[in-house]
């Protein structure tokens, strides 16, 4: 535990300048918004800047990853002789990327309802939606960072693989690392095997005051997403720990 | 024991080394002796696992050489220092919370007699410092085997001196064994009992140092100023 | 950093100079010698030699270990003085021999030996005095 601890903490300190940019980049954000609501008056628009910003977070912890990768790739040694397991290396990467995507929706979710408060007018209609939909999104945008942080992990530990044995046409494999496995899963999804192993609790986020479907999902999706990320991440610990060279 | 059997390493097509079968024994100071681009660092990384050998094994105490070997092996790079976000006594403690060998007294014994102080930031550190500081993180890991890439790579007669009455203080020969790749021996021949010399990826010859003095009259510069040519 | 020999195991330039320092008592009969680190350390040697320096001259009855205290120059003060003689007739001897290659008739080399040391007035004077 006080090594995991150790590594959890020197993740944080590799990559905390990118963190507080990150927070900056929020409050320019909102202050965008604020501005918006000045210019604009009373639209819905002026909350564009804070949408963009929560969606963007998609990519928050595959970009703190990779920066954290970079750094390490610097000194692979460093990282790569220690007497953990690459699970738990890769996981202190992960949890890193999680604490601080955490941190940085908050700060926006807090910031988004302060701005909200003095414009309550423009949502009374649709308040209870509102919030909901909010609520759904947060951990949503946080499991799609994880999941896309994973794949990160894992091209990058194939890349570190191949770049030994193939030299100069790596990048072709990690090219087809990205486009093989949507296009497979997209193939596999559209089988009447997927159904039936994934259609079942049934979940349906409906919204009645946006002019929207209904959205249907099955929680057998999440397991079967759930299951993949895992089987990614082990594939990517198995790599480093018997294929990736210094 | 380290134990390497026909081993062979190949980047893409090119060879790095060829057929190298060796065993090590425990309590040694041995060198690895060769040209620049012999193999010399890429026979050492094999050893910490951190290179893996495309035909042939390597065994460190009978178990197969990958990255986790380094519970056994602590392995000092040519390249690089540290995190640089560290000050010298963070590096200790990081060290000591993911090497549970990691001797705390005997790191701040070597911090000091290296002349390295605790809050000195690792970034700001001069070339010399930095390869004291790499030294010290080697050297107090109370593990069989140390490997160390040119420890003395770049650094003046001074610190190559403090570096040696370290590595002879600090190394105990009853239970570890030092490696070390070294591109000029002079200065070290005194300290070494064997040497391993490599020419173009093949093993050359290994030898005790004072069975070369004995028999053949020849300190290890003479001997390859003889069989490199 | 000293330097050694290449044509000579160091641990026997070691055990020569150990030898040295016993005969001009430098090193007294019965005195500690530094631990085979702290030997190392001041030579930089590597101990494993120095080891092999102090059983050599221990073979040879020079020094001896005492269990758990260390390595002493031995008390036994007939052993020193044989050791003291043997290392003058090999200075001479090595002597002769070179003389003898360059064709120095014995008679030529006592004379020589002898004005050369009332030349410098060195030898038993400085002797006496170190006694």
């Amino acid at each position: 535990m006080r090594a995991w601890a150790a590594l959890l903490k020197k993740d944080f300190k590799l990559t905390r300048t990118v963190f507080f940019v990150g927070l900056v980049i929020n409050l320019l954000m909102v202050m965008l918004t604020i501005y918006l609501g000045t210019i604009a008056g009373n639209t819905l628009l002026m909350f564009i800047p804070l949408v963009v910003a929560v969606v963007f977070h998609a990519l928050y912890v595959p970009i703190i990853v990779f920066i954290s990768l970079r750094i390490e790739v610097n000194q692979l040694h460093l990282w790569l002789h220690n007497p953990q397991p690459a699970s738990t290396l890769l996981i202190s990467k992960i949890v890193n990327g999680l604490i601080m995507i955490v941190i940085s929706l908050l700060m926006l979710y807090v910031m988004s309802g302060l701005l909200v408060i003095p414009k309550f007018n423009l949502f009374e209609a649709y308040w209870a939606d509102t919030w909901i939909s909010a609520l759904i999104i947060f951990p949503h945008i946080i499991m799609i960072s994880t999941a896309i942080g994973v794949w990160v992990l894992f091209l990058w530990a194939l890349f570190q693989f191949v770049k030994n044995t193939i030299g100069r046409w790596s990048w072709l494999v990690v090219i087809g690392a990205v486009i093989i496995p949507p296009w497979a899963s997209a193939l596999f999804e559209s089988t009447n095997l997927y159904r039936l192993v994934t259609r079942w609790g049934n979940i349906t986020y409906d919204f009645p005051t946006f002019s929207i479907d209904p959205l249907q999902t099955y929680a057998g999706e999440y397991l079967y997403n759930f299951i993949i990320i895992i089987g990614v991440f082990f594939l990517t610990a198995w790599i480093m720990d018997n294929k990736v060279e210094v | 024991m380290i134990q390497m059997t026909n081993v062979s390493k190949k980047y893409m097509k090119q060879s790095a080394l060829k057929d190298i079968s060796l065993s090590l024994p425990i309590g040694k100071i041995i060198g690895i002796v060769g040209e620049n681009g012999s193999g010399k660092s890429t026979l050492l990384r094999l050893i910490s696992g951190l290179s893996l050998p495309t035909s042939g094994s390597v065994t460190v105490n009978g178990e197969r050489a990958n990255r986790r070997i380094s519970k056994v092996v602590s392995y000092l790079s040519e390249v690089g220092s540290f995190y640089h976000i560290y000050t010298v006594k963070e590096a200790m403690d990081f060290q000591a919370s993911q090497f549970t060998d990691f001797n705390m007294a005997k790191a701040d014994e070597i911090m000091k007699f290296m002349q390295l102080e605790p809050d000195m930031k690792i970034k700001n550190l001069s070339k010399g410092n930095r390869g004291r500081l790499k030294i010290m993180l080697t050297l107090a890991r109370e593990v069989p085997y140390l490997l160390m890439d040119e420890p003395f790579s770049g650094l003046d007669p001074m610190v190559r001196e403090s570096i040696v009455r370290g590595m002879i203080s600090y190394v105990d020969l009853e239970s570890q064994t030092l490696i070390m790749t070294c591109h000029e021996t002079t200065e070290i021949e005194s300290l070494l009992d064997s040497f391993i010399a490599i020419k173009e990826g093949s093993l050359l010859r290994m030898a005790d140092v004072e069975e070369l003095h004995e028999l053949e009259g020849l300190s290890i510069t003479g001997w390859m100023k003889k069989n490199y040519v | 950093m000293d330097d050694f020999n290449a044509s000579k195991p160091i641990y026997l330039q070691l055990a020569d100079r150990i030898n040295r320092q016993i005969v001009s008592k430098e090193l007294k009969a019965g005195e500690k010698l530094p631990s085979v680190r702290d030997m190392g350390i001041k030579y930089s040697v590597n101990p494993n030699t120095i080891q092999r320096t102090y059983s050599e001259l221990e073979r040879e009855g020079i020094l001896e270990t005492r269990r758990g205290q260390g390595t002493f120059v031995t008390e036994q003060e007939d052993r020193l003085v044989q050791q003291r003689e043997h290392l003058k007739h090999e200075q001479i001897q090595l002597f002769v021999e070179v003389m003898q290659e360059m064709g120095y008739s014995s008679s030529e080399m006592i004379s020589g030996l002898k004005d050369h040391l009332d030349k410098f007035e060195i030898g038993d004077e400085q002797r006496d005095s170190n006694d």
